[in-house]
Parts: structure tokens; sequence; C-alpha cells
């Protein structure tokens, strides 16, 4: 226990929050490079585009180096999601510049076994899957949904022939992570001692990346060696994960939360079949697709889930979760930004009043995310990259330096 | 030594990401075959600007696959063709309207590869120059 207290030391110290605002910086400039690679510069030979996108990952792998041997954790978290993102976009790069299909499925696995080693690297797991946190949310549920609508639930209603190869597939999968969750709760370790319990669940979102993966090879290539590519690979890669975390690290089940979320999908699903009228869905958030509507009870059982479990960490990322939920589907620009920098000055003036280092810092890293907010434009993707980058980096600069001079301005503050 | 392996195997995505696209760019340099699409032009974050086509086999020659057999399992229903933004609105008009070809690098046993848009018998690169 000694051993994984040591390996498992906390990168935070006492600027928890400024750390987590960093690495959102970096998940914005990771964001921005791909916006740009999107963009499709097509004045830049393709050559060029891959010699440069490599070169920015050994650039990036050899910065992560340097942190390594010179042990700088924050840095390293950093650069590690950055590196995670570039991998990314270097797959949408070949697929763009070789016109290959649009396969997100095959991309995120893909993605999963080229950025394997970022697991042996990264000191914090949680920020560098929050891009697959988010994929996962994407595709999870309507690749739950289709499975069990359109193979099981639609043929009982419908009497049409079902595709029994896909629906069997994706019920193995389940079985098997609930075999797996028998033999922890089983074996004989204690069950409440958990440090990394988060990697656990990103071990669930590949499981069912890997129903979706199967959706594809059962339906493009029935029985083939396509299907062994596709379903065992990343079931061997992603049951290696789990088991060496596991090894590594005691857990606390999360199958409750992984049948509720299952059930939930299903019953919406029963929902949408029960109210579609000729072959238009009737949801319950008419302005919303359902794409948008499954994620939003996804982060919701998860919320309630870390509520009853008093897991205060994944209580906040899924309330994060939520912001980002609505930001990202209210694009009406709520506050008027003259305001808002008033209420985030009187906020700093507050916090500094009442020696609250949190909130003064939460407060200026608040109204510089808000005067960013006021120049984004998502309808050019090129400026919209650029920009992604721009604020990524002027955040991590202006905490960079609240971590620089705060520390005498608060020293100033205790004197007076 | 254990950091010495953690930093190599950094590398190997980057080794990695350079096996693909130079199975790629061999891939690329296959017969060429000309098949007649028809389609339109969504948006998506991820994927940058690019129109969703559909094969059309009816309007194909046959004449340029081997017994004259258009090898309608070998290809997918539909193909991307990614596009900036400057270029999608007119050949958004094009695909709709016009004679609009995908040219694929094509061998037995091997995925085909899109190599080029022709609009009215013309890369599509010339077309948006000209229009």
């Amino acid at each position: 226990m000694t051993e994984i207290a040591l390996k498992n030391k906390p990168v935070h110290d006492e600027n928890y929050w400024m750390t987590v605002l960093l690495y959102f910086a970096s998940f914005l400039v990771g964001l921005g490079i791909i916006s740009l690679v999107a963009a499709n510069w097509q004045q830049i030979p393709y050559t060029l585009k891959m010699g440069g996108a490599l070169g920015l990952m050994a650039l990036n792998s050899l910065a992560i180096a340097w942190t390594i041997k010179t042990d700088k954790p924050i840095l390293k978290q950093v650069l590690c999601v950055v590196y995670a993102f570039l991998i990314m976009a270097v797959l949408g790069l070949i697929g763009q510049i070789f016109q290959l299909r649009a396969d997100p499925a095959k991309a995120c696995l893909a993605w999963s076994l080229m950025s394997w080693p970022l697991f042996l690297i990264a000191p914090r797991l949680l920020w560098l899957w929050i891009p697959l946190f988010f994929f996962g949310l994407h595709y999870m549920p309507p690749a739950v949904m289709s499975s069990i609508r359109s193979e099981i639930f639609h043929t009982w209603e419908s009497g049409e022939t079902a595709d029994w190869y896909l629906a069997l597939s994706t019920i193995a999968v389940y079985l098997l992570i609930l075999a797996y969750e028998f033999y922890v709760n089983f074996a004989k370790q204690p069950k409440n001692t958990a440090t990394n319990p988060l990697r656990f669940y990103c071990g669930v979102i590949l499981w069912g990346l890997c129903s979706r993966a199967a959706e594809y090879a059962l339906n493009s290539q029935p029985l083939s060696i396509g299907c062994l590519r596709e379903i065992i690979v990343p079931c061997v890669l992603v049951g290696g994960i789990v088991l060496a975390l596991n090894k590594m690290h005691q857990r606390r089940s999360f199958m409750p939360l992984f049948l509720g979320a299952v059930i939930v999908e299903y019953l919406y699903t029963l929902t949408c079949q029960t109210l579609s009228i000729g072959s238009t869905y009737k949801y319950f958030f008419t302005s919303h697709s359902v794409e948008t509507e499954l994620p939003l009870m996804f982060i919701i059982s998860i919320s309630v889930y870390a509520h009853c479990n008093q897991m205060k960490r994944l209580f906040k990322l899924s309330g994060i979760s939520l912001l980002i939920w609505f930001a990202w589907t209210f694009s009406d620009n709520m506050f008027d930004l003259v305001p808002s920098l008033i209420v985030c000055g009187f906020a700093a003036f507050w916090a500094y009043k009442a020696h609250n280092k949190r909130w003064f810092n939460v407060a200026v890293i608040a109204a510089v995310l808000r005067i960013l907010g006021e120049y984004s434009d998502v309808n050019n993707l090129t400026y919209f990259g650029i920009y992604l980058i721009c604020s990524g980096l002027l955040v991590i600069v202006t905490i960079l330096l609240l971590m620089k001079y705060g520390k005498k301005l608060w020293e100033k503050n205790d004197e007076e | 030594m254990k950091n010495k392996i953690l930093i190599t195997l950094l590398f190997l995505p980057i080794i990695g990401l350079a096996g693909t696209m130079m199975y790629y760019e061999k891939m690329t340099h296959f017969d060429r075959v000309e098949i007649a699409v028809e389609g339109y032009d969504p948006k998506d974050f991820f994927s940058g600007y690019y129109m969703n086509l559909q094969l059309n086999w009816a309007k194909t020659d046959c004449t340029q696959f081997a017994d004259s057999i258009c090898p309608q399992d070998e290809f997918a229903h539909h193909y991307n063709f990614y596009i900036n933004a400057a270029q999608s609105a007119k050949l958004s008009k094009s695909v709709n309207a016009g004679n609009v070809k995908l040219v694929f690098s094509y061998a037995e046993k091997h995925s085909p590869l899109i190599v080029d848009l022709l609009v009215d018998g013309k890369s599509y690169i010339d077309f948006v120059k000209e229009n």
C-alpha cells in the first residue's frame, strides 16, 4: 500500500483549481489544433502538412521527455493532454488527405491504441481521458440504443429479421463487463478503498466503443477477419488496461451506474419508439436531438450516483460536464460583456478583502474567459482554431502569472 | 532505465502514424477508375467540410473494370470528400446539378481510395478556380 501511495502522490498543491484550469486551457489548445486541421488548408502541400504535424508531435514528445527528467508533473500532464489531441488531429489529417471514409468509432479505437503510452506517463489519467469521456458520451448511448432498438426491440415490434450477430456481440460485451464485476466483487479484495475509480469508468466507456466497432465490423464484413480485428483487438486492449489498473489500485464498483445508464437509455428508446410519428421521433426536449439528450441523461445519472456515494470529485466533474452541455447546446449569448466584467471585478475585490485566494483566482480567470468568449466564431474553422489556441495560451499565461505573482500579492494583503 | 523506456514509448505513436501515411500513400498508386456520384454538402465539426457522395452505378462506365463488370461489392454505398469552406458553396451547386465523378485508386482485394473529384471532366480544384 505504501508503494501505491507513493506512486499516487498528489500532483496538485495549494493551487488545485488553478491547475485544473491549466488543464482546461491545454484542452482548448488541443481543440484549436483539431479545428485548424478540420479547416482543410489546400494551399499547403500534404507532405508539408504531414511533416509539420509529425514534427509537432516529435517536439511535444521531446518536451514530455524533458518534464520526465526534470520532474515537472503539472507541465507533463498539460503536454500529455495536448499530445493526446495531436494524435487525434493527425488521424483526422490522414483521413482528410487520403479522403478516407469517416468512421469515428475506428478513429477512436486507433486513437486509444496510439495513446496507450500516455497511460504510463501522464500523472493524472482523468484529464487525459476527458476527450474520450465526451466521445464516449457521444457514441456509446446511440450505439447501445441502435443495437437494442434495431436488433431486439424493433424486431419484436415489426417482425423484421434481426441482425443477431450484432445483438449477440453487444450482449456479449455487456456480459463480459458483468463477469468482470462479479470477479472483482467476489475476489478477496477490500472494495471501498478506491483511489482512482474513474480509471475503470474510462475502461467501461472503451467497452462501449467496442460495441460501436462491432456494429461496423459486423455490418460491413460479416464473420470475416474484420470482425476479429474490430472486436478482439479493442477487447484485449481494454481488458488489459482494466486488469492492469485494477491490480495497481483498489477500486469501487461502477456496475450500478453502468446498468442504470443502460436502463435509462433503454427506457428513453422505448419512449421514442412509442411516441414515434411516421419516421420522425418526438423527443422530450423538442429543440435538441437524441445525441444531445442522451448525454444529458447520462451525466445526470453519473451526478446522482456520485452524490449518493459521496464521491465529491466525480460529482464536481459531472457538474462541469453539465455546464459544458449547456454551453454546447445553447448558442445565445446569455450575458453581456460589461456587466459580466463588473461582476467578476466585484467578486475579485471581495475575495481579496476576504482573504479568499481561491475565489479571487476564479474571478480573474472567469473575466479572462468571458472576454475571450466575446470573440468566438464557430462558423469559420480556421479563425475558430486560431482563436482557441490563442485563448488556451492566454489562459495558461494568466494562470502562470497568478501562480508566480499571486503569492506576493497575498503576502502584501496579509501584512495589511 | 524506466524513464528511457517511457521516453521511447512516446515516439511509438509517431512511428505508427508515419507508417499509416506511407501505407495510404502507396495505395494511391493503383489503377485509376472513375465512378459517377451524386450527393450533398453537410458540415461536421470534427471532419471539417465534406460532401457526402453516393455512388451512381447506373451512370458509371463499367468497361474500365475487368470483364466489363462493375465490382459494386468492393465499394461502399457512399463516400465523404473533404473540401475547404471556401470551395464548399461552389461545389455543392455543381454536385447537385452537374456531371460529377469520383476518381479512385483501385486494385482487387484492396479498399478503393479516393484520389480526385471530377466536375464536368475537370479536377474540382481547376473547376473552382475557373468558376
